[in-house]
């Protein structure tokens, strides 16, 4: 069934820009991606050291694990949080495609909500329990962290759907439909691979600070480093190559952006693998050499760096995949900049007093004379 | 028509986003409730000296913050998933509109969450006023939140001008917007309320205890005073269709309405009666019971205030089938089914009429009408000839209002009325055939009864809505045959009365003798 069925764009006129709310996306999702790689990779990470730690009585690898699933409950607020804007723009901008994706995978896609629930409130015990001698503990530690997998797939699975058009009349003929997230393309394995060996990654930098910011205990100290720092070097190779397989999966069409055919395409990606590569080295010269942390810092930058330019590539791929199908920059606009002014007031207020919130609380304002 | 088609046997769309949504309107209420109840009950504690009411706040505050941070922001989150499945349509016109307002709903969110999560690790790390300020900056912020969200929320029920200028901040300041405000502020400080009641109840028994649970029960005044005069604002300010809805055009809704008044003047009661003048009395169970009776009185409310919006998804602009009300009276010529994008067939025809009607009832009524489960349309039409069902097609505004009008051509009225038709095959003779003649009394009042039953019931009832007694009022036995004989001609949406002769005049003789007899007692039969 090659029939290309899309629907119609909203009659309302969006209230912005197309080129500011896809900044607006951008920035955010940049923000909610460093926490969710926190959950994701950071998780499993807690829970592979948890289970090895309690296996081989390595009592720093418990510590670490305990340390690392401290963070997991507020990473998983600011995910969620961090997490509603760019799904508000994406829908605000992409609704055709988007809502006709959603509704084609509806049941998994709403199950995304009762699964995380469940990884949520399973973190909280795992974090709060502690007691990873417990198989009850290990038990919930594993269902969050196979939750946190679980969504992420579903994810992949609706955004690589929504920039398939031509998929959806198929799919919606078909008597899956509603009831099976997406799979069907090439690009969608290398695509959740990339993305989650990437989190491991994050995972492995997260031990690597735990490590670092430990300043009593320099035994524990070096086995967080250690630890944070291999794993995070094994992910990043591996994740270099589910990203050449992510390459080649892609339609030819758009691969050849990358390959030399548009030179911002191109630029975008030649930084992305050689500041990938920097950080790599960076971080092993951390770990290994005197771990000294503005080398770390130098090599976490390198990171961030990278995934602001995965960001702006993957919007490049979509809009690739997309073509002349869906060209989101030609829908009617019709700015309401009073309210998009009020916005970006609160925003930035609002940003301000959790900054000097969040200060108060670190600096025990009030106590710390006493 | 536009997206495809989210089909949830049994349970309905509708149903599942109420699944979701009724959880989270209690949950988001009592968190809202709940920051200002912690920062004001901390306030107390320093300003009166009492440690107690300290104490209470800081223990209570790993359980609202929890509540807030997961359930509430996760289902949150559901409500929109299950909206964007079931609605697209609206949703998309919904964000379009409003994405900015959500955009301010979400920093005010997220200055929720981080205060909320800073006022309880910092309890003991920074000094009271530190403390005091995190705590009103969560409690403000929350508040703030629901002040947002309400006007998207109440824009759906009353649009007011929005429909013809369009514009933010029309649709957002719409006439509902202040009375739900108001009405949504005094819920969150009652269910708070009743949450501090049910942990006060568990305090040892003594002064402390009774103490906590007057203070507790103090919270709900504002809600005693306030929601009788705000909901009548409310009300007031409701299309007159909704106010019908609830004044008993609509059963289910009228007795929501009293369920929701019935259940809220209980809790008021045991708070005045029972915790404020008798707080010894108070035990967990009790405190427990009346807790799980603000969370049916939010379920019942917010399940009316969403009916109340039928037949539009957004009043005045988009169907609750997301057909746009300005496209109506396009789809009625044109047809739904050509501008279908997902349907299998394109033209209802006397050949496809079966698929078409199904295809048209995916389009037309499936947002409200599951087959064989929640509203389910079979038990709707069940003994509802084919002419019936399409006569009811026709004017199914006018006759069902909180229905929108069918929006297909006279085709695909046609194939619909024959597929539905088709849902209770084993009544359709029985229908078309005389009831008069198939009683076996021979009494003609019993017979002309049974016709009525037949042929009228479905729309009308004996002395409640639509009364037929009404109608007939002083009427001979001969104007009774004579009316029967032009009911369409009459009113433009009866449908002509087609049963025979003998059930005629038995059907005369009867409405001849309810239009002269007072009303009987019990009612609406």
């Amino acid at each position: 069934m090659n029939e290309t069925v899309i629907p119609s764009i909203d009659p309302i006129a969006l209230p912005a820009p197309v080129w500011l709310m896809q900044f607006l996306s951008g920035l955010t999702f940049i923000f909610h991606v460093i926490p969710m790689n926190v959950v994701l990779g950071g998780g499993a990470v807690a829970l592979f050291l948890a289970v090895r730690g309690a296996r081989g009585s390595q009592d720093m690898y418990v510590r670490l694990a305990r340390r690392m699933a401290s963070v997991l409950p507020v990473a998983i607020a600011m995910t969620i949080t961090l997490g509603v804007p760019p799904l508000l723009f994406l829908q605000a901008m992409y609704g055709p495609l988007f809502y006709t994706s959603s509704v084609l995978m509806a049941w998994p896609w709403l199950s995304v909500i009762a699964i995380l629930l469940v990884g949520y409130y399973g973190h909280y015990y795992f974090s709060l329990s502690k007691d990873y001698e417990n198989p009850r503990t290990m038990i919930v530690g594993a269902v969050a962290v196979a939750a946190f997998f679980v969504i992420a797939f579903l994810y992949v699975s609706n955004m690589t759907l929504m920039v398939m058009p031509e998929r959806f009349l198929g799919i919606q003929r078909s008597w899956t439909s509603g009831f099976l997230p997406f799979t069907g393309d090439s690009i969608f394995a290398p695509r959740f691979l990339h993305f989650i060996t990437g989190a491991v990654s994050v995972g492995g930098l997260l031990a690597v600070f735990i490590g670092l910011l430990e300043r009593s205990d320099a035994e524990f100290r070096a086995v967080a480093v250690r630890a944070g720092g291999f794993t995070f070097v094994g992910a990043t190779i591996v994740q270099i190559a589910t990203g050449i397989w992510f390459l080649l999966a892609l339609r030819p069409r758009v691969m050849m952006l990358f390959m030399g055919q548009d030179r911002v395409a191109t630029a975008l990606f030649g930084v992305a693998v050689l500041l990938a590569l920097v950080a790599v080295t960076l971080i092993l010269v951390a770990v290994f050499g005197k771990k000294r942390p503005w080398v770390m810092i130098a090599g976490t930058a390198c990171v961030g760096l990278t995934i602001i330019i995965m960001t702006v590539m993957r919007s490049i791929v979509r809009e690739a995949y997309l073509g002349t199908r869906f060209v989101v920059f030609e829908q009617p606009v019709n700015p309401a900049w009073d309210v998009v002014a009020l916005f970006l007031v609160l925003f930035v207020a609002g940003v301000v007093l959790v900054g000097w919130m969040i200060h108060a609380v670190v600096t025990r304002r009030g106590l710390a004379a006493s | 028509m536009n997206y495809p088609f989210w089909d949830v046997p049994l349970l309905g769309g509708g149903l599942v986003i109420a699944i979701i949504a009724i959880p989270h309107v209690f949950v988001s209420h009592f968190a809202i409730g709940g920051g200002i109840f912690l920062a004001w009950t901390e306030r107390i504690g320093i300003r009166k000296g009492k440690p107690e009411y300290i104490a209470f706040a800081k223990r209570n505050t790993l359980f609202f913050v929890l509540t807030t941070l997961v359930f509430g922001a996760v289902t949150g989150v559901g409500i929109w998933f299950s909206i964007g499945l079931v609605h697209p349509g609206a949703t998309s016109a919904l964000i379009h509109n409003f994405v900015f307002g959500w955009a301010i709903e979400w920093v005010l969110f997220l200055v929720e969450i981080a205060a909320a999560l800073l006022y309880y690790y910092g309890w003991s790390r920074v000094d009271q006023k530190t403390h005091q300020f995190i705590g009103w900056a969560y409690a403000g912020a929350a508040w703030g939140s629901l002040i947002v969200i309400n006007g998207i929320l109440a824009f759906m029920l009353t649009p007011g001008r929005w429909v013809e200028t369009g514009g933010f901040w029309t649709g957002f300041f719409n006439p509902s917007y202040f009375p739900s405000v108001l009405i949504r502020t005094c819920v969150c400080l009652a269910l708070a309320g009743l949450y501090a009641l049910l942990m006060a109840s568990r305090e040892p028994p003594g002064e402390t205890h009774d103490d906590l649970v007057r203070y507790a029960s103090t919270w709900l005044l504002p809600a005693f005073v306030g929601l009788p005069i705000f909901a009548a604002w409310f009300v007031f300010t409701l299309p007159a269709l909704a106010q019908d809805m609830f004044m008993g055009r609509a059963a289910v809704l009228t007795i929501f309405a009293a369920l929701s008044m019935g259940i809220s003047a209980t809790i008021f009661a045991f708070a005045y009666l029972i915790a404020y003048r008798n707080p010894q009395s108070v035990s967990t169970p009790v405190a427990l019971l009346f807790l799980v009776l603000g969370l049916a009185v939010t379920g019942v409310t917010e399940f009316g205030r969403e009916a109340a919006r039928k037949p539009y998804i957004i009043y005045d602009y988009m169907y609750s089938n997301a057909v746009l009300k300005r496209d109506v009276a396009r789809l009625q010529q044109e047809g739904v089914l050509r501008n279908a994008k997902w349907s299998l067939v394109s033209k209802a025809t006397p050949q496809n009429a079966l698929i078409a009607g199904r295809e048209i009832f995916t389009l037309a009524c499936a947002h409200c009408h599951t087959v064989d489960g929640y509203n389910g349309v079979r038990l709707l039409v069940k003994g509802w000839p084919e002419p019936f069902i399409e006569h009811q097609l026709t004017y199914l505004d006018q006759l069902k209002g909180f229905m929108p009008p069918f929006v297909g051509n006279p085709d695909e009225r046609r194939a619909l009325a024959r597929w539905l038709a088709s849902l209770n095959p084993s009544t359709q003779p029985a229908r078309t055939a005389s009831v008069a003649t198939d009683s076996l009394s021979a009494d003609p009042l019993a017979r002309g009864e049974a016709a009525y039953s037949a042929h009228c019931a479905n729309c009308h009832t004996i002395d409640g809505r639509n009364a037929i007694r009404q109608h007939v009022k002083g009427w001979t036995q001969s104007v009774a045959y004579e009316r029967l004989g032009s009911l369409d001609s009459m009113r433009g949406y009866m449908p002509p009365y087609e049963g025979p002769e003998t059930e005629r005049q038995a059907l005369a003789a009867w409405l001849a003798s309810i239009g002269n007899d007072a009303p009987a007692a019990g009612g609406a039969r």
